[in-house]
């Protein structure tokens, strides 16, 4: 079986141009909020235009979707999600990664790690 | 509660200037001192006038694994480490974390399915989820006889609990009469019938916070700040709450629940949230659906002393704010939603909580400021204005719980 990166990062039918994205695909909170701190913000710009270019398609996939049993697939278009709201406050509110005038948002890393609590 | 226009004590329907102190007589116009935010002797107090005396929040079921299960809550301040257990048949019940046989803290995990039963590390005794000392490593060894003491005294030691709506709370005064529902009194009447159990509890932060614990609390207890404070306060100050043709932000109303308060806010009609939020609020239909009960986009309860229960759209925040010492606490944050559906629920649950906990995260700056400032004693009062009247109201409350634990 060949091994390629986009094998290891699956999306569900229909949305395999989002594996140029597969970086993003994070399933923890604190891996997408270290990423948003230390990516250049041409690219998150680039990962924010490209996701939002697709939102109406993937939340009308995502709205037919049960939230229980999620699918390797769905997940990672979930985490794809979660990514694009971890960046959008960078894009559309500060200018840069980090909280302008904040804490260190690290700070803010959910203790939960389990059923019910946030999905990683 | 009830909207101050149908008040019978409201003040005349327009009179929004200054309307608070008008309604709310007793709580005064003047500052208030500063001392209270940075003497060891004023926190000595709290501990052992207030949290020592009064009905404290520990979390909720949410923070339990079903029946049969626990977590730890150590209380730094209190210098206790306490154990919540609820068994096999739902009951929920506290006991002090220590082991009776040499005082061992006794669970060093944060939570779990309970064991068979808890062994302390130290010399393997266990304790059943019902707190009742089960097993003694060489018990041939001890003297369990008469009084010496008998072994059926050393279970672990219960502390007063109660649970409201699936909140747990503990009352560490062993010699106490009043009850949770007296001590949450109008509050608790006022929330009573509320949905807490269509509710799932998705993330929590416990953040560590260069401030004292009424700081903390004062700084959330208020919105004129958020016009002001950093970017992403000023985006939302510009209309996601309720603004006047100044800009400023403005109480939809305020009401003193007994020891209690709760204040609340409405938002701009024509107010125009990010492209992304407004995108979502397009694709997804129940996006602008209100599923809670809530009579207003944002809503904020103190419930006396340390913790919070509020509402911002469709989701629930608490917080327990715990000191830890005269400047630096632990702000608990816990984000409810509407048990999600679908993907796309937990999509925008999501979203939700990554607006909430940037603008918190910006909120944690100022709260050290503000302590720099205070512990210069630069001034010996601060200034509040009538948007600030909740915070009038909190430290009457704490003023007048010490008085009355003293007296008592």
């Amino acid at each position: 079986m060949s091994n390629t990166v986009e094998q290891t990062f699956a999306l569900p039918s229909g949305f395999e141009g989002l594996a140029k994205f597969r970086a993003w695909g994070l399933p923890t909170e604190g891996e997408r909020i270290a990423r948003r701190l230390e990516t250049p913000m041409p690219e998150v710009q680039e990962y924010y235009d490209g996701m939002m270019a697709e939102l109406p398609k993937i939340m009308a996939y995502l709205l037919e979707r049960p939230a229980t049993n999620t699918t390797a697939e769905d997940e990672n278009l979930l985490f794809l999600m979660f990514s694009l709201h971890e960046i959008a406050q960078a894009v559309e509110i500060y200018g840069c990664g980090e909280v302008v005038d904040g804490a260190d948002v690290r700070l803010f890393t959910s203790v939960l790690n389990r059923p019910g609590g946030e999905v990683a | 509660m009830t909207s101050v226009e149908e008040r019978v004590d409201a003040p005349e329907t327009g009179e929004d200037h200054r309307r608070w102190s008008s309604l709310y007589p007793e709580l005064g116009k003047g500052p208030i001192d500063t001392e209270r935010f940075i003497s060891e002797e004023r926190l000595d107090e709290e501990r052992k006038l207030i949290f020592s005396k009064s009905w404290l929040n520990l979390g909720s079921v949410h923070d339990l694994q079903g029946n049969n299960s626990f977590f730890v809550r150590d209380v730094a301040l209190l210098g206790v480490s306490l154990l919540v257990v609820q068994d096999k048949a739902g009951k929920i019940q506290v006991f002090h974390n220590v082991c009776s046989h040499r005082g061992n803290k006794l669970v060093w995990e944060a939570d779990g399915p309970c064991p068979y039963q808890f062994a302390c590390r130290f010399h393997g005794w266990g304790y059943k989820a019902d707190g009742t000392l089960a097993s003694v490593p060489d018990e041939e060894e001890f003297f369990f006889e008469g009084d010496l003491p008998n072994k059926s005294t050393l279970g672990l030691v219960p502390v007063r609990t109660e649970v409201w709506n699936g909140f747990i709370f503990v009352n560490m005064d062993k010699d106490g009469t009043e009850t949770l529902l007296e001590h949450l009194g109008p509050l608790g009447e006022s929330l009573q019938d509320f949905p807490f159990d269509t509710l799932e509890l998705r993330y929590r932060y416990d953040v560590p916070d260069d401030a004292n614990w009424k700081v903390i609390l004062d700084a959330q207890n208020e919105i004129y700040h958020l016009p002001m404070l950093a970017p992403l306060h000023r985006f939302l100050g510009g209309g996601a709450f309720s603004t006047n043709e100044d800009g400023y932000t403005r109480l939809y109303d305020f009401e003193r629940l007994g020891i209690h308060t709760v204040y609340t806010s409405d938002s701009d009609a024509e107010w125009v949230d990010t492209p992304l939020r407004t995108a979502m609020a397009n694709l997804h239909p129940e996006y602008n659906v209100v599923k809670l009960p809530n009579r207003g986009p944002f809503v904020f309860h103190v419930q006396f002393p340390n913790m919070v229960i509020g509402f911002l759209g469709n989701f629930m925040f608490t917080y327990n704010i715990w000191p830890v010492s005269v400047g630096h606490s632990v702000w608990e944050i816990r984000m409810h939603y509407p048990k999600a559906k679908t993907l796309a629920d937990r999509v925008c649950q999501d979203l939700m909580k990554v607006r909430f906990r940037d603008l918190l995260c910006e909120d944690v700056t100022g709260h050290a400021a503000l302590q720099i400032g205070l512990t210069s004693k630069a001034r010996p009062e601060i200034v509040l204005g009538e948007q600030e009247v909740q915070i009038r109201s909190f430290h009457k409350n704490v003023d007048d719980y010490i008085a009355r634990s003293t007296n008592v």
